[in-house]
């Protein structure tokens, strides 16, 4: 596992998750996206009413992806090769990976197996 | 998906045990008891995946009951935030019995059933029994609770029984195999 892990408990919705990543800056409206000061890109997916928003997201090796579980049953995002797994991700946690080569492919949830994602790693 | 129909059909009548009388009654519960009924149902359900966890050999079996243990805790322990914060206590009431009565001669079935036989056994009753609840909360109860806070609260309920009640239909087909 070349991934990175960082649990951030919140204690309510995108705005604390804001603050938790301040330093990291999320999501500008412009494109939901937060170009670092190295290139890397800030991703946030909201896990909602049992569905990963956007779930299509394309990422580059060395982005960060934030995934904040805004239900109140827990979630993972984990990986449909099982190369990667967030772990548990309770109501109003979130969990970020850094992007590793190789995370490219479809994810889903392991509680839930219908709740499906996809990365796509760009060249 | 006629077999599942008529699985559906039998667990409402099975769930509601009874006539359209107690169905209208049910539509007379006041919020402190249909969160009483909320909480009973949860448990039970937590009940039968703690029955699955100690009888089946089955991993994707075990995977689905424990998914069931959280989420129903889960909800459950919302439920009881809410409570506190509302400072009420909710109610026992016939339909809460009525339930746990139910509940009791399913266990008794289910625990005398081994291997492939209980897994299937336990998967339809997942479905018929999250389909009853779902009807139950959707139709009966989401439409008469009065308080803005319990009403949300159910209907985050209900999205994570329908993501229970397509799991279960997965789990069904796999053990029918």
């Amino acid at each position: 596992m070349s991934v990175r892990n960082r649990r951030s408990v919140l204690a309510g919705g995108v705005a604390a998750l804001a603050a938790a990543l301040s330093g990291v800056r999320v999501a500008g409206a412009h494109d939901g996206e937060d170009h670092g000061a190295e290139g890397a890109v800030h991703h946030l997916v909201t896990i909602e009413r049992f569905k990963f928003e956007p779930a299509e997201l394309s990422v580059s090796v060395g982005d960060t992806i934030t995934w904040m579980n805004a239900d109140i049953a827990p979630h993972t995002a984990t990986a449909k090769d099982g190369s990667w797994d967030t772990g548990t991700i309770k109501k109003g946690e979130a969990i970020s990976i850094t992007v590793a080569p190789g995370m490219t492919g479809g994810y889903f949830c392991r509680f839930h197996p219908a709740m499906k994602a996809e990365l796509e790693i760009d060249a | 998906m006629k077999k599942l129909s008529s699985l559906a059909a039998a667990g409402v009548a099975a769930f509601l045990l009874v006539s359209p009388v107690a169905a209208q009654e049910a539509a007379d519960l006041n919020d402190l008891e249909i969160a009483h009924v909320a909480y009973v149902a949860d448990n039970i359900d937590i009940r039968y995946a703690h029955l699955a966890l100690a009888i089946s050999t089955n991993p994707a079996i075990h995977e689905f009951a424990r998914t069931m243990i959280r989420d129903h805790s889960a909800v459950n322990d919302q439920a009881l935030a809410l409570l506190d914060k509302l400072g009420a206590e909710a109610q026992d009431n016939f339909l809460s019995q009525a339930l746990l009565e139910n509940a009791d001669k399913l266990v008794d079935e289910m625990a005398g059933l081994r291997g492939a036989a209980f897994d299937k056994r336990y998967a339809e009753n997942e479905l018929a029994y999250h389909i009853a609840v779902n009807d139950l909360v959707e139709n009966t109860f989401i439409p008469n609770i009065e308080n803005v806070e319990v009403k949300a609260l159910f209907e985050a309920g209900l999205e994570i029984f329908k993501a229970h009640q397509g799991h279960a239909e997965m789990m069904v087909e796999q053990v029918s195999q």
